[in-house]
């Protein structure tokens, strides 16, 4: 059993190493550049978490959480100084991520996935 | 031992003398004035116009900081992940290579931003002139402004026709073109359409450079009171109302003008360099 992981960053390149730092057997992950693109994805394929950026182009992770599915929980990941946002987000994630915090969610997210199967 | 207190007076003092028509003196004249009292107001003015400059940079200085951070984190995160990455690639050349080229890309738009911030760390009070190309100062402020463009979706455009020079205290002339920047992203913001545009050109003797906004423009009953200080068409809290009076005082003193523009459709300031001998074109 994989979990399944979106990650929406308008910086190419963070989600490239997202990608190349976090991807094993057991975590699949999927990365969009764009909010429409990840929205629609979302409502198709919906995945056991989502990460998203505050800060994209037009819009921001607030935004496009809003957009979707509210059951699926999600990280938003921030490079702004600011420590409070609106939303019902699992955690908030300050960049730079640490590999660390990144590792132990999913670890625990897998453990919970095979106690819940 | 005793001491006295001693106390400086600036004195003016004019003198003429009349001759006859064998150039020999036949009168001297002359005045002289106390003007301490002048002296004194205008060091004063000086230091006040000081004070309020720096209070400026800071304000300035507090609005950039947190879109600034978003411009270092996000470099920062691509070094950091692309470290990670290099144990894990140690024995493929070709990703290796890869991560190298991200780590110093990313480097290189940290010292751009860090470099942009050196326009607000002096605090000396002395003008320190040199001659400087005005489309790298521009390009300079819009990648601080940048960020802040970004957060609002506000279109920063820079329309460049003009390669000349001016002399000038490259950062006190950058702490004005970042001010006109702000206040035409935080006018457009709120429109549908969002753009701060800056046009650089040449005409006839002078170098001019205009900061335009899509923004709903400036109520005509406050125009005459733009350039004053602490005047301001923002909300409390959102800015202090130094900057255009600090601009033209700036411009001011580097023989330059400002202008707002009224005869455009969209608010447009005109900022006016005069050229001379020194104004030559980059190569």
């Amino acid at each position: 059993m994989s979990l399944k992981v979106v990650y929406l960053d308008d910086e190419p390149e963070l989600c490239t190493l997202f990608e190349e730092m976090f991807s094993s057997g057991n975590v699949i992950i999927k990365t969009f550049v764009d909010a429409n693109a990840a929205i629609d994805y979302v409502r198709i394929n919906p995945p056991d978490i989502i990460f998203l950026d505050y800060r994209l182009r037009q819009t921001t992770g607030v935004q496009v959480a809003i957009k979707m599915d509210n059951l699926i929980p999600k990280i938003l990941v921030t490079g702004d100084l600011t420590e409070e946002f609106s939303g019902d987000f699992f955690k908030v994630f300050h960049k730079p991520i640490l590999n660390t915090q990144i590792n132990e969610l999913f670890t625990q997210l897998i453990q919970q996935q095979k106690i819940t199967a | 031992m005793s001491f006295q207190k001693i106390k400086i007076f600036w004195l003016e003092a004019f003198g003429s003398a009349e001759c006859d028509s064998d150039n020999l003196v036949l009168t001297l004249s002359g005045t002289c004035q106390d003007i301490t009292e002048l002296v004194l107001i205008e060091e004063k003015s000086k230091l006040e116009r000081a004070k309020a400059q720096h209070s400026a940079k800071l304000a300035s200085l507090g609005e950039m900081a947190a879109g600034i951070a978003h411009e270092i984190n996000n470099p920062l995160s691509i070094i950091s992940g692309s470290a990670q990455l290099l144990e894990q690639y140690a024995n493929n050349p070709e990703k290796l290579f890869e991560k190298k080229l991200s780590i110093i890309s990313a480097t290189e738009r940290i010292s751009k931003i860090v470099y942009g911030l050196r326009k607000f760390s002096r605090t000396s009070y002395k003008n320190k002139y040199s001659i400087k190309s005005v489309s790298h100062i521009i390009e300079e402020c819009l990648i601080l402004t940048d960020a802040k463009a970004k957060r609002h979706s506000v279109a920063l455009i820079f329309n460049k026709v003009s390669d000349s020079n001016v002399e000038c205290d490259e950062i006190e002339i950058s702490q004005v073109f970042i001010n006109l920047i702000n206040n035409g992203i935080d006018a457009a913001m709120s429109q549908d359409e969002k753009w701060v545009q800056i046009k650089l050109f040449d005409f006839e003797d002078h170098i001019i450079i205009r900061f335009s906004d899509s923004g709903k423009g400036i109520d005509t009953n406050v125009i005459h009171k733009l350039f004053q200080p602490f005047f301001t068409t923002k909300n409390i809290g959102e800015g202090t109302g130094l900057g255009l009076s600090i601009a033209k005082g700036i411009l001011d003193e580097h023989k330059a003008s400002i202008e707002l523009i009224s005869a455009e459709k969209n608010t447009c300031f005109e900022v006016k360099f005069k050229k001379n001998e020194v104004n030559a074109h980059v190569s």
